[in-house]
Parts: structure tokens; C-alpha cells; sequence
């Protein structure tokens, strides 16, 4: 059952939550996952060339249809996600807007992005900083200290290849911590969006738990999901239940994108 | 041979203790056949090859810069080399130190132009952040393989280079881990992204450039490949069929890049 954490707790405080009370971790569903994954695929794709795999991402699991332009909205996400890793990572933030756009030019390779951003005109450019301080500001007081001793790492890429590589499932994890090479569960996923949260964000919870299971072999103890719109806060707990979930809801993206609809 | 398992702990382990054959070694013979064969194939200036350029089929990037992506290999062992040494930092804090010898490292002028630490020391407060976080992300998912490994395990000081006289021909072998055993070495690399198909001919072309650049030419037992964002593991045997293979997929590299730059110079 997903928990809407609105009082004062942090996200990493509740996703840590009680360690006495973790479970063992659970090396043995993944397998299972992956074999129904393959086998409710298989009469989907089969006709598929693997040259040109059908790729679901995170976005396939959004109910509305996004404007694929570059704009403040795209900008705002990439900034807020750079300040992100650095909070993380331990970096002292002076101002959330230009650090961020420190950090996004010092690695940033897309022409595209580039000249979006340069595009912006001055109240456009007024509004992006306002927008990155406030989603910031939220995220910091949201997120809470992560200690390092809780191996806290960013931008964590997955890419998975089912149906002998006619489906690629693609995802990209915000933040993961904890280990999953511990008796017990600890490994914890933080996704974090500039949206307010609608019902495709629990789809979307369950497809980087599933993600997740099947890169690492190991179920997740729990993922929880941070809106910087709203400062609302989904949690949950992963279990068998979820993953099955996120099984099916794989296989309804890869149904729907195969007849087109 | 190529083996396939899943990136876990156990899997892994598995890899490392599978039976293989008796070492081989690669003698002067063949040393100095392999040397005719880079000799024969026209050079316009230096080669390097790796196997990267392998799996690449030949086809040249454009050239190497630093970037937070590229440095956090290097930063990457340093890091692992201390949490070797200190278990109880965390991957942050060890990834920190590393950095600040590096910056140290230019700030005294211990560093030549356009190395790591010279980069990190043009480099704002903010930009070593990002550079921070790729190096702990890399180092946190090779010890979420290595944390729990039942075997010893060391970083390697350096790359492997084999330098081939008279053909302006360098190899290098990128190693990340080495695991020694009482039948011989076996070799850990990591990687990101996803194997592709050539990933058995890159792993192949690092087990061959190790085994040559040893003094004794001992072929590794095994040579494996981490792939943590798509959670796969492959391993290559250290046989002298697997060395071979590895050696011709080198020297057909070199014969399709001399093609290109040849058709480029007409």
C-alpha cells in the first residue's frame, strides 16, 4: 500500500524507517519476475526485429502526453535533478539556481538543451531561477541529510533486455541507498519529480522497483516518491504484490505500444 | 569460451572458480609473429589500440577529453584503493580524499598539462561536485560486487601497455580489479552501459594486451566483464585460443583503420 508521508519526517528518515523490523532480503523473486516478464512477451513481440527493439522508459507509464518541445518545465526537472546530486553527494549549495546550472553546463552535451536554454528570454531565464530556488528549497527540507555511510548514490542508469532483445527496458533511478549485499533489505529508491503526483506516479514507482530488482537480483526494501511541486511524499513498501504490478503493467505499455493505441 | 551470468555477488564468485585449463604463456615467437604482423599493416602516425577501438570496429572518436564521465574510472581506483585500506569510510568520503591528493597533485606541480589533476584544478566547486558523484556512483556499484567477494582482491597501479617495436603500435588493456588465485590471476573489468555483440571480442583484446605486457607472458585464467546498469557479467577463458582470437581482432583493427586513413589521405 503506498503512504503519503505529510507531517514533518524526512524522506530518508521514513525510507530507512525501523531497521529491526527489515525483512531478509529477497534474492529469489527477481528470477521469477524476469521469467514471467519473458513469458507474457514473447506472443507480443515475437514477430519483432531485435535490430530495432521496442524501448519503454519511464516516460511510457505517463497517462497525458507530454509536449516534446524544449521548455522552462524540461529546464526547470534538469536543474532541479543536478541540485539534487549535489545535496546528495554532500556539496554546500550557495545559490540552488546558479549551482545548478553550474553543474548541468559542466557535463551537459546536448546542442539542443544548450540552445533551448539560451533561448530563454529575460523573464523566462526570471522565472526558470525562481521556479529551481522554490522546487530546491523544497527538495532540501523534503530529502533531509543523507549520510554517506548509507552509500547514497545519483543518476543511476538501468537498462534491461527482454525477449532476446526485442523489448529494452530503460529507467533512470534519482537516488539509491543502501546496499543490497546486506542479510537484511536495505536498498531504498528516491525518485524525485517537479509534478505534482497523479496515479502514473505509482505505476512508475512500481516499474523502478522492478527495474531495480531485476539489474541487482535483490528486492528493494522500499521506494518512495518526492514531489518539489507539492512537497507531497509517496512511500512504499516492495513486495511480491507490487512487482507482479509492475509485471503486468509492462506488458500492457508493450500491448498498447504494439497495436498502436 | 564465453561465459553469461547475472551481475550478482554469487554469480561472480561462480565466474572466478570456475575449473579452466592449465595456464598458457605467450613465448617470443609468438611475441615477435604478432609484431610482424603489426609491422606489415601501414601506419600514418602513432597507434594506440585498445578494446575499445575493437568493439568500435576501428571507427576513431573524437579525442579523449576530461569529463566528469571519464574521470570517474581513474578517480574510481584511487577510491577503491583506500577503502581497501580503511573499510569503515564511506565511499564519499574516500572519493574526497581522493580528489584533494589530485588537486594537492597540482597545486605543488607534480602534475603534466592536460593530466587528471590539472583538469580538477580548472575545475569550480560546483563541477567537482558532479565529478564527486560519478566517482562515488562507480565505486559504490564495484563494491557492491567486491564488498562480499570471498577472494582477495587488489587494484591494479595502472593500466596494461605492450609497445610494439618498429610499428608505432601501442596496446593498452584496461583492468579495474585484479583477483589472485593459486591457478593464476583473473581480471575484473567494469563497464557502462550494456554488452554489446562485441563485447567477447573486447574482452578478448584485454586479455591478450595483459598477457603480453607480463614479463613472462602468462595468459590471466579468466578475464570478466561488469556490466552493473544492465546488472550482466561475461567472462572469457585465458585460454591460448581465446589469446589468439584476441590478438587477431587487434591486428584486423589496425589493418581497417590504416584502410580508412589511407582512403582519407587519397
Amino acid at each position: 500500500m503506498t503512504t503519503a508521508i505529510l507531517d514533518a519526517a524526512t524522506v530518508v528518515a521514513t525510507l530507512r524507517g525501523d531497521r529491526s523490523l527489515r525483512p531478509l532480503t529477497d534474492r529469489h523473486s527477481p528470477a521469477g519476475l524476469r521469467a514471467q516478464l519473458e513469458d507474457g512477451l514473447f506472443p507480443l513481440v515475437s514477430d519483432l526485429d531485435p535490430r530495432a527493439p521496442l524501448v519503454i522508459r519511464p516516460r511510457s507509464f505517463r497517462d497525458e502526453r507530454l509536449d516534446a518541445s524544449v521548455g522552462v518545465g524540461l529546464l526547470r526537472g534538469l536543474l532541479v535533478h543536478e541540485v539534487l546530486r549535489l545535496f546528495v553527494t554532500g556539496v554546500p549549495l550557495d545559490d540552488p539556481y546558479t549551482d545548478g546550472l553550474d553543474a548541468w553546463q559542466s557535463h551537459n552535451d546536448s546542442t539542443e538543451l544548450r540552445a533551448a536554454f539560451h533561448a530563454l528570454d529575460e523573464n523566462d531565464r526570471a522565472r526558470l531561477a525562481t521556479d529551481v530556488r522554490a522546487h530546491s528549497a523544497t527538495l532540501v527540507q523534503r530529502l533531509g541529510p543523507v549520510s554517506p555511510l548509507w552509500r547514497p548514490r545519483t543518476a543511476l542508469n538501468i537498462i534491461q533486455r527482454l525477449a532476446g532483445g526485442r523489448v529494452m527496458c530503460r529507467d533512470v533511478l534519482d537516488v539509491v541507498v543502501g546496499s543490497g549485499a546486506t542479510q537484511h533489505a536495505s536498498l531504498a529508491l528516491i525518485d524525485v519529480t517537479t509534478a505534482a503526483l497523479t496515479t502514473s506516479h505509482e505505476r512508475l514507482m512500481r516499474y523502478h522497483a522492478l527495474m531495480e530488482s531485476l539489474r541487482t537480483q535483490v528486492v528493494p526494501l522500499r521506494i518512495a516518491m518526492l514531489s518539489t511541486a507539492t512537497g507531497m511524499v509517496w512511500r512504499r513498501d516492495v513486495d511480491t504484490e507490487m512487482l507482479q504490478r509492475a509485471v503486468d503493467d509492462v506488458l500492457d505499455v508493450v500491448d498498447r505500444a504494439r497495436k498502436g493505441v | 569460451m564465453l561465459h553469461q551470468r547475472r551481475l550478482t555477488t554469487n554469480d561472480v564468485d561462480e565466474l572466478i572458480n570456475l575449473p579452466s585449463a592449465a595456464p598458457v604463456s605467450l613465448d617470443d615467437d609468438q611475441r615477435d609473429a604478432l609484431a610482424r604482423r603489426f609491422r606489415s599493416v601501414a601506419v600514418m602516425s602513432r597507434r594506440r589500440l585498445d578494446a575499445w577501438s575493437v568493439e568500435r570496429a576501428g571507427v576513431r572518436d573524437g579525442g579523449f577529453a576530461w569529463s566528469a564521465r571519464t574521470s570517474r574510472r581513474a578517480i574510481g581506483h584511487g577510491a577503491l584503493r583506500r577503502w581497501r585500506d580503511e573499510p569503515t569510510l564511506s565511499v564519499t568520503a574516500v572519493v574526497r580524499e581522493e580528489i584533494d591528493e589530485l588537486l594537492v597533485r597540482a597545486a605543488t606541480g607534480y602534475a603534466r598539462a592536460g593530466s587528471l589533476p590539472c583538469w580538477l584544478a580548472d575545475q569550480s566547486r560546483v563541477a567537482l561536485g558532479v565529478v564527486t558523484a560519478e566517482a562515488v556512483r562507480w565505486v559504490s556499484d564495484a563494491l557492491e560486487v567486491l564488498e562480499t567477494l570471498p577472494v582477495a582482491w587488489v587494484v591494479p597501479n595502472s593500466d596494461a601497455f605492450y609497445d610494439i617495436a618498429g610499428a608505432q603500435t601501442s596496446l593498452r588493456a584496461r583492468r579495474d580489479v585484479i583477483v589472485a588465485t593459486d591457478e593464476g590471476r583473473i581480471l575484473l573489468r567494469f563497464r557502462g552501459g550494456q554488452p554489446g555483440k562485441s563485447a567477447g571480442p573486447g574482452l578478448r583484446s584485454d586479455l591478450v594486451i595483459d598477457a603480453l605486457s607480463d614479463p613472462a607472458g602468462t595468459v590471466a585464467r579468466r578475464i570478466i566483464g561488469l556490466w552493473p546498469d544492465a546488472g550482466l557479467a561475461l567472462a572469457v577463458d585465458g585460454t591460448l585460443e581465446d589469446a589468439r582470437m584476441g590478438a587477431r581482432d587487434l591486428v584486423r583493427t589496425a589493418v581497417v583503420q590504416a584502410r580508412r586513413d589511407q582512403k582519407i589521405a587519397a
